[in-house]
């Protein structure tokens, strides 16, 4: 039962992680948008929904850290769209780190899940940012007591403050000592529980939608008459006045200190303990504030307009198919535990599991607005609360309503699939069937009646207003996560397939079948099919480049910030597909690419920009495409270019290259990658310690990838990356050497010759043979003696040299022959075999044996570091006099 | 689990006469005049001996690797690791796919052998720890001896057989000898030629 339930939580933090780091993407991008002049409230609302998201799956799942962290960011972002902080750029950065805060400690949590975050650091800037607005507050509704005291009389309705509520909720620490009480009642914790979500997802400018708030508040009103009317009376206020608000078409602000006190209020209740005095008096003090806007007229000004215009919710494809997965999921749990459920009344791992499905359906479909799901999701909960309080049983009528709704929530998951967002009829009869029949169910006869009476028409109305503001979209994929596991051994099998079925279609035995035999025929077909798998197999791993290049975005903005560089950006060919461990090694060096163009590109001086012709606002184009196989990446800035003298000074100095040597251009700016090269004078944060372009070229290198630099000084630089377009297949050239056969992947041949006995030079000593090939000498790399392979050709004559080339180095490798050239798709060696000098993987050869691929980059490198070509060129000078 | 493995071994150190064998299913297989058995549960599957392709630089016990349905693994000649004399290869020579144990990572790898007997129960009074001195196999390789009937057979420990640090214990052995005996010629090379250059 225990390690049950222990896998069930494993599993459930699987997917929140899974989902959180979906939601945190989707949170970064609008903050980006938000900074690009679109400072928009629905953007904050979106935000604040996320948040609201994480924090409920992230306390269902026992992350309490991560809920009470963002539970804090919830309050920023709340003070935020109040109007009590200003947004600004300082709190575009707070927001901007606590997105990565979040985003390491799921990778943290997703390695463990018992990681205990800190979020200290964060947290007390948040808490700072809170407490300047706290102060703010009060200051301002001070001098506010005084304007409304010598105001004339409010319009509003006078005996709604209620003196003797009043008296207690801010003069006594009585209200303290009964709200206490109330936080032990479980069923008024739970009432403001729902109410702060359902303020959470109040829209302020829809206000239809806010009369969904009139449910809790009267709840609360009603079960706290009993312990402490004064309370209740003053929440009861609190209700007229959202009336009056929602009728009487007042001013936002109104709302906003409306909802300031409720808040409080909630607070209150539910953690009596945290709450100081002063605190109450803030309450009070916004009580007052709050009868200062019903002074003004309340004819609406053209600023209302703009605020009354409802939001248009457009649907998000991604969110869409995350929402239809997840769902999915659910209430796959859903149907399981509902089984548990029925046969087992009294298990409280099933019910609880259930109010977790619910309960995550609700808060998803709320992002998306599916008002309907929400709503029937909400009552399922409620009911579900008094079965876990074992007021009532699961039997009879309850499960028949538990099941209905489990029907019907699949029936609108499914419509919802089919692509239509709207409700049909059908199924908003359903489910106001169902949540009337809760409502029947509930013990407070009278409260619920209540409830009864106006949520079903809201239920119409929302969905009604659904269906004016959602956009119709596309037809809806269909989703489905996949272990990677699964798909790599998927492919695994695909590449079996195509092996066997090339030994089948290539035996010789087939010349014995007459050629008109069907046999040829079906093996065609096979063949077809077995191309035609092997395509969807590689397509699977396919992701397009979209994140990484927001992950870039996101670069540029920092980086430019730091370095106060005005910077405009733009990206071509986000949709640009690779294999996924393409996209997860490249993000490396194109960050620190990005972050050279900035520093060194793109110029300090703004006035130096501008005398030579160029924009103020420095320029950055990222673009991807596909090419013969390739993906082509390239940056470009129009910064300053690169100094081909500086470098070459520089390089020297550092005795990279000697003086008087010949350098191309296209050598000298190979330069830049050498570690330890930098130009920069200055180390900085951002770059000169001449270790990022080692890195950039280090992990192309590992990609199978080129890299390639065109500078103009003075005009800018582009870097050109190109990448084969997936990790797990190179193009490779077979070669023998005594019947042991290597593949060498074709971009480190240069070509391939037959050499001629005078183009050998043999050292005196026995050494290393060179070879002289186009007035260059090269050292001779004999594969067989290396490998030790038994009986390699002797003379260098007889087999067939292959010229390497890695970056500049070049060897000349010695073979016995060249067997063709083919596409292979790399395996992993074992790790007890990977540790061979030389060999980078092995691949599955057309015959069904492992062949081993060199790693060549190294193989050069090593062989030549060992023998200085420096010296060979001396000595071959002095054999040439 | 591991921990209770690595007191084992420590108390196995210490005290070669302990058992750490437990009752229960052991496939048994023959190298040379000896019958070996494998605890049931380490082996993945017992396959034909195929096509291996060596790789270069590894010690020599290693035979190469395998293409396994797609999945590349290596494979161990048991003759060479326990220092029996090579023999050619016959139509029952197999390889037993087994998964080991390290430290931090499983390992799939197969195991040469020269034929496979059969799966046999051990009961806990046929196990027996395993004899201090006379075996030409380290006390750590061994989980006990299970005596069944009339037969002896030497239960292995797979994961300290083919463990990592014994590969790397053996493979430098392997290097001093003759494996990379090429290679050192060819940086002798080097350095003379240095010499030369530079005299």
């Amino acid at each position: 039962m225990s390690t049950n339930d222990h896998d069930f939580l494993f599993g459930l933090r699987e997917s929140f992680i899974q989902e959180v780091h979906d939601m945190l993407l989707m949170i970064s991008d609008i903050l980006l948008e938000m900074e690009h002049g679109d400072p928009e409230k629905k953007h904050l609302e979106k935000i604040i929904r996320f948040f609201h998201n994480i924090k409920g799956s992230g306390s269902a799942v026992d992350f309490s850290h991560l809920a009470s962290f963002c539970h804090k960011v919830e309050d920023l972002l709340v003070a935020i769209r109040v109007g009590n902080i200003e947004m600004n750029s300082d709190i575009m950065d707070l927001l901007f780190k606590t997105t990565d805060t979040l985003k390491d400690t799921l990778n943290k949590l997703n390695s463990n899940h018992n990681h205990t975050p800190d979020f200290n650091n964060i947290e007390s800037l948040v808490l700072e940012k809170l407490q300047s607005q706290k102060q703010t507050t009060t200051t301002r509704t001070i001098s506010n007591i005084s304007n409304s005291n010598s105001s004339v009389q409010p319009s509003y309705p006078k005996q709604a403050i209620d003196p003797s509520a009043e008296g207690v909720l801010f003069h006594d620490k009585n209200i303290i000592i009964e709200a206490s009480t109330f936080s032990e009642d479980k069923n008024i914790l739970n009432i403001c529980e729902t109410f702060a979500e359902e303020l959470v997802f109040a829209d302020v400018n829809n206000r239809k939608s806010l009369t969904k708030l009139y449910d809790p508040i009267i709840n609360l009103t009603a079960v706290t008459k009993e312990k402490s009317p004064r309370l209740s009376n003053y929440i009861d206020k609190l209700h007229r006045d959202l009336r009056i608000f929602i009728t009487k078409q007042k001013q936002i602000d109104f709302y906003y200190s409306w909802y300031k006190e409720i808040t409080a209020i909630i607070d209150l209740i539910r953690n009596p303990q945290h709450q100081n005095i002063k605190d109450i008096k803030d309450i009070k003090a916004n009580a007052s504030n709050e009868i200062k806007p019903t002074n003004e007229n309340p004819n609406p000004s053209s600023g209302m307009i703009e605020h009354n215009h409802a939001i248009v919710f457009e649907i998000d494809q991604k969110l869409l198919d995350d929402f239809l997965a997840d769902a999915n999921e659910q209430l796959e749990i859903l149907d399981s535990n509902l089984m548990i459920i029925e046969n087992f009344p009294q298990n409280p791992g099933a019910l609880d599991a259930i109010f977790r499905c619910y309960h995550t359906i609700k808060s998803s479909s709320a992002i998306l607005q599916f008002n309907e799901i929400e709503k029937l999701a909400h009552k399922m909960e409620s009911l579900l609360v008094l079965l876990r309080d074992l007021k009532i049983k699961y039997e009879g009528e309850i499960e028949n309503i538990s099941i209905n709704c489990f029907k019907a929530l699949k029936e609108r998951i499914n419509e919802i699939r089919a692509g239509n967002l709207n409700p049909s009829k059908k199924i908003i009869i359903k489910f106001n069937d169902i949540i009337s029949a809760i409502n029947r169910i509930g013990i407070d006869g009278k409260d619920e009646k209540e409830q009864n009476n106006s949520s079903t028409p809201t239920t119409n109305t929302n969905t009604t207003d659904t269906n004016t503001t959602v956009t119709a979209s596309t037809p809806i994929d269909n989703m489905i996560k996949v272990n990677i596991d699964r798909l790599d051994r998927l492919i695994d099998t695909i590449g079996e397939l195509v092996i066997a079925e090339s030994m089948v279609s290539q035996s010789p035995d087939l010349n014995l079948i007459s050629s008109g035999s069907e046999v040829f025929k079906h093996l065609d077909h096979l063949n077809k099919i077995t191309r035609s798998l092997q395509e969807i197999g590689m397509s699977l791993r396919m992701v397009p480049l979209k994140q990484t290049f927001k992950k870039l975005i996101r670069i540029i903005r920092d980086v430019s910030k730091g370095l106060h560089k005005e910077i405009s950006y733009t990206t071509f060919g986000e949709d640009t597909e690779v294999d996924k461990t393409v996209v997860d090694k490249i993000n490396d060096p194109l960050v620190h690419m990005v972050r050279n163009s900035i520093d060194h590109g793109i110029e300090s001086n703004v006035e130096d920009r501008i005398s030579n012709g160029k924009a103020a606002c420095g320029k950055l184009e990222i673009k991807a495409c596909h090419k013969g196989g390739n993906i082509w990446i390239e940056i470009k800035d129009d910064g300053r270019g690169l100094d081909k003298d500086k470098i070459l000074k520089k390089a020297i100095e550092k005795n990279i290259i000697r003086a008087g040597q010949n350098l191309s251009e296209k050598e000298i700016f190979a330069l830049i990658f050498r570690p330890g090269f930098s130009t920069a004078e200055k180390v900085t944060d951002i770059s000169g310690r001449g270790v990022g372009m080692d890195v950039v070229r280090r992990n192309i290198e590992e990609l199978h990838g080129h890299i390639d630099i065109d500078s103009e000084k003075g005009k800018g630089t582009t870097f050109r990356i190109r990448i084969p377009n997936t990790l797990a297949i190179i193009e490779g050239m077979v070669i023998e050497v005594n019947k042991e056969r290597y593949i060498i992947p074709t971009q480190y041949i240069e070509r391939a010759v037959r050499i001629e006995c005078n183009q050998i030079m043999r050292p005196f000593n026995g050494g290393n043979e060179i070879v002289i090939m186009d007035g260059e000498n090269l050292p001779l790399f004999k594969l067989g003696n290396f490998y030790n392979v038994n009986g390699p050709i002797k003379n260098t004559e007889d087999g067939i040299v292959l010229i390497l080339d890695d970056s500049g180095k070049k060897i000349a490798l010695l073979v016995d022959q060249i067997l063709k050239k083919q596409q292979f798709v790399i395996k992993q060696l074992n790790s007890m075999v990977n540790q061979v000098p030389g060999i980078s993987g092995g691949t599955i050869m057309s015959d069904g044996k492992v062949g081993l691929i060199l790693d060549a980059g190294p193989l050069i490198q090593g062989f030549v570091n060992q023998i200085d070509t420096y010296e060979l060129n001396e000595k071959n000078n002095r054999r040439n006099k | 689990m591991n921990n209770a493995d690595l007191s084992n071994k420590q108390g196995g150190s210490n005290n070669n006469n302990s058992v750490r064998a437990q009752a229960g299913k052991y496939l048994t297989f023959r190298l040379a005049d000896e019958e070996y058995g494998l605890e049931i549960l380490k082996v993945q599957e017992i396959i034909g001996l195929m096509a291996v392709t060596r790789v270069p630089k590894m010690p020599k016990f290693v035979r190469g690797i395998i293409n396994l349905r797609g999945k590349l693994i290596p494979v161990i000649d048991m003759r060479t690791k326990f220092l029996l004399p090579e023999v050619e290869d016959t139509e029952k020579t197999c390889v037993i796919v087994v998964q080991t144990q390290t430290k931090d990572e499983k390992l799939i790898m197969g195991i040469i052998v020269d034929t496979v007997s059969e799966v046999l129960n051990i009961v806990q009074n046929e196990l027996e720890a395993p004899p201090s001195i006379g075996s030409k196999l380290d006390n750590e390789y061994m989980l006990g001896i299970g005596k069944v009937h009339n037969r002896v057979v030497i239960l292995l420990d797979l994961d300290n057989v083919l463990c990592e640090s014994e590969l790397n214990i053996v493979s430098s052995v392997n290097d001093n000898e003759k494996v990379n005996e090429k290679n050192h010629d060819d940086e002798k090379y080097y350095e003379n030629e240095k010499k030369v250059v530079n005299g």
